[in-house]
């Protein structure tokens, strides 16, 4: 399974949530800055997402995959991503430009560097997961 | 005072959950329509049904959860419901999620089985109920509510301009109206809602919307005499709380009018930031 293949549901699923014409969610767009989303609206994208792809997914699941091995304490200090922390979001986030995850970047911040993309492999990892 | 189930009927799944609220002449929230009879506003209906699916989530989390609202796919209303009328009130949880935190459910109000409103997919998410209410003072009125003893109202009826109209309405064109509103830390709803941490009702803050749709419509058509056929409240959303004391401004646009079909779009915000939006659209007689 690849992008393509679920771009199109993850996209509808954004444009209804989100009230937008289908033509402005392409893959590199952020659901925050730039389509507009609010925290409510991750609620309903996820829960779209689910009853559509017939996949759980897990509060926190995108975080969590980028901690890996790390602890809380080592993945974040004061609410401030760590440099090992960062790291491991450039891996799970490969499509977000590697700029946007600079040292500073704060935990709470990191649902603003999701992109349309990061939904979409988010999808498809659920899905994997399922089949094994 | 703002409880609207007076009686569980049944709280288990996967049958639909079913409560009665019956509208007592002495219910703080009838207003006199223009019919000279008294009526209860559709958003407390939509409110009512609502609650029933609030009392399932307390019942199932042990009351450690409650629900807030959140986001509506559809609300269609066609008809109000009068003094001494009995809503029948009936929930369909599609998915309740413990772990995430959300409920999501479609409700049905009817009088004497008749369907007078509907609300299609409504998506809640759950919060610590502690943070908003007594735990053993809800659990205390959940088993009121299976006894099934009509509630009693010690108040007198709420001013509804005070409660349902904005403050001031600016006319910015005919098809944009602005609306101001400070919410009075004095109204009746935050006894219940919640006592811990008081919040301004979606219900309310969707009549609020309403009125002023009207208002826009009557200007319009340069006439007082609107006689609403039905109502679809659409794509309802909100994503933050409204406290007492807040002031909130609404904007509403039309959109689209054709024939008796006005079709309006709602933002709230306070504090420049939006809160909450609405699509409605009034179908007039």
């Amino acid at each position: 399974m690849n992008v393509t293949e679920v771009f199109d549901d993850v996209r509808t699923i954004l444009a209804d949530v989100l009230a937008i014409e289908l033509e402005e969610v392409t893959l590199k767009k952020t659901l925050i800055h730039d389509l507009g989303a609010e925290s409510i609206d991750f609620l309903d994208i996820i829960f779209q997402m689910e009853k559509q792809f017939k996949i759980k997914l897990e509060r926190g699941y995108i975080e969590s995959m980028a901690r890996g091995s790390l602890t809380q304490e080592e993945f974040e200090s004061n609410g401030v991503i760590t440099e090992r922390g960062l790291s491991g979001l450039k891996n799970i986030l490969s499509e977000v430009p590697e700029e946007k995850i600079k040292p500073g970047l704060k935990s709470n911040e990191i649902p603003t560097l999701f992109t349309v993309e990061t939904m979409c492999k988010l999808v498809i990892k659920q899905k994997e997961l399922a089949v094994a | 005072m703002f409880l609207f189930v007076d009686k569980i009927l049944r709280l288990s799944q996967p049958e639909a959950i079913r409560g009665l609220f019956h509208i007592k002449p002495s219910n703080p929230y009838l207003y006199l329509n223009s019919d000279n009879q008294y009526e209860l506003p559709l958003s407390i209906v939509g409110e009512a049904v609502g609650q029933l699916c609030g009392w399932y989530v307390a019942k199932v989390s042990q009351f450690k959860l409650m629900a807030v609202a959140g986001v509506v796919r559809g609300i269609h209303s066609f008809a109000a419901p009068l003094s001494n009328d009995c809503l029948e009130l009936e929930v369909a949880v599609l998915n309740l999620d413990l772990d995430a935190k959300r409920v999501c459910y479609s409700g049905r109000a009817f009088v004497n089985g008749q369907l007078i409103l509907s609300i299609e997919e409504s998506l809640a998410p759950l919060v610590d109920a502690e943070l908003f209410k007594n735990k053993q003072h809800v659990a205390a009125l959940y088993n009121e509510l299976l006894k099934g003893e009509s509630l009693s109202y010690a108040c007198e009826k709420v001013n509804y301009a005070e409660c349902f109209h904005y403050d001031e309405l600016i006319y910015q064109s005919d098809n944009l109206l602005q609306g101001y509103k400070k919410i009075s830390e004095q109204l009746l709803c935050f006894d219940d809602h919640f006592p811990c941490r008081p919040v301004y009702p979606l219900s309310l803050l969707l009549q609020n919307k309403l009125e002023m749709g009207l208002k826009l419509i009557k200007k319009l058509i340069g006439n007082n005499n609107v006689s609403l056929d039905k109502i679809m409240i659409n794509q309802v959303k909100i994503g933050d709380f409204i406290n007492p004391g807040d002031v909130i401004q609404t904007v509403c646009q039309l959109k689209e009018n054709t024939d008796d079909r006005y079709c309006m779009q709602f933002k709230t915000s306070k504090k420049n930031k939006r809160v909450s939006t609405a699509d409605i659209v009034f179908q007039c007689n």
